[in-house]
């Protein structure tokens, strides 16, 4: 499975919607990524990479397109 | 069995050397629960008390250290834990340091910062991480060790009772944040119970608050810790947001 799939996988079973939805996606505009929903996305990601996030980028993760930027912090390149 | 209450599940105690904190780890311990034990430092003592309790109760105790007054060391120290790959069933903030009894214009800032740092600010800093963990297995007990203090009315140790009161008030805002994950949050508010931390009262004080209570004598550890593993057991399911006061009557 290739960063990218592994990505998009986190957000697909984390808020129950389908690949098409990702573009554009931000917090808050759906209702399955509220504050619980994000938490459990972060927890995804960490799981798929292997990482442990910090405080302040689980605070800036605030779109599908801003977690692939955050994500090369942690030396995954999506 | 019910002596057996916690049986399998892995909990992470602060403040596990002494005092509550100790008390609670053995109880947990012999209630079938392996502990990480969350100390600043270690001596002989308690590692005696540790490889005792693994044996008498078939757990493991792993010592992981931190310094409370340090996120660097808090992050650290949860990242250890994660590593293992476990699931993390119960947090208790039990840590806890009293400056000595005196009024708040003979206090230095210093002292109320790191009063706050280590009763309160460390606690929800540990709670942020681990709940982390917590979400994922979409169930947990996270227990805070508050005070009767916090609504005492006494002039001193201003910076004690503030720090357990903003943990009162931190348990019941995140239990409502964190019950729809299936996170239950509750405190223990102890009242005098015998611990170090009575060396900080004077024998007028001591007599004076011990008159206060309605069973007329101090408390002990364990009986804090006993409210705790009902807390951290299923048996208390749906009880979320509260601070239960094990103070013998003291504040009816």
């Amino acid at each position: 499975m290739t960063n990218l799939e592994k990505y998009n996988n986190a957000f697909c079973e984390s808020f129950h919607i389908g690949e098409d939805c990702l573009p554009g996606l931000v917090y808050q505009s759906i209702d399955a990524w509220d504050s619980v929903g994000h938490m459990t996305l972060v927890a995804a990601l960490e799981d798929a990479f292997d990482i442990m996030m910090d405080t302040d980028d689980i605070i800036d993760l605030s779109s599908y397109e801003k977690g692939k930027e955050i994500l090369k912090k942690y030396l995954v390149v999506i | 069995m019910d002596c057996r209450l916690l049986e399998g599940k892995n909990a992470i105690i602060t403040g596990a050397r002494t005092g509550i904190g100790l008390a609670i780890m053995q109880l947990f311990a012999k209630s079938g629960c392996n502990c990480w034990a969350v100390i600043h430092r270690d001596d002989e003592a308690f590692f005696h008390t540790i490889d005792k309790l693994e044996k008498e109760c078939g757990v493991w105790i792993k010592p992981v250290h931190i310094e409370l007054e340090s996120s660097d060391s808090i992050r650290d120290g949860v990242r250890v834990i994660s590593e293992e790959r476990l699931p993390v069933d119960i947090l208790v903030n039990a840590a806890g340091i009293v400056s000595p009894a005196r009024l708040f214009t003979m206090t230095k800032m210093e002292d109320v910062r790191r009063v706050m740092e280590v009763n309160f600010i460390s606690a929800i800093e540990l709670i942020q991480l681990v709940s982390r963990q917590m979400m994922r297995q979409k169930r947990g007990s996270i227990i805070n060790i508050s005070s009767v203090s916090a609504w005492g009315t006494d002039s001193s140790q201003m910076e004690y009772a503030t720090s357990k009161a903003a943990l009162s008030v931190a348990t019941k805002k995140l239990s409502r944040e964190l019950g729809s994950a299936g996170i239950r949050v509750n405190a223990v508010a102890p009242g005098l119970i015998q611990t170090k931390m009575l060396d900080t009262f004077d024998d007028d004080a001591i007599k004076h608050i011990k008159r206060g209570v309605s069973l007329q004598r101090f408390g002990t550890p364990e009986e804090v810790a006993e409210v705790c593993l009902f807390l951290a057991s299923d048996k208390s399911s749906y009880v979320t947001g509260e601070t239960i006061k094990v103070d013998g009557g003291g504040m009816i």
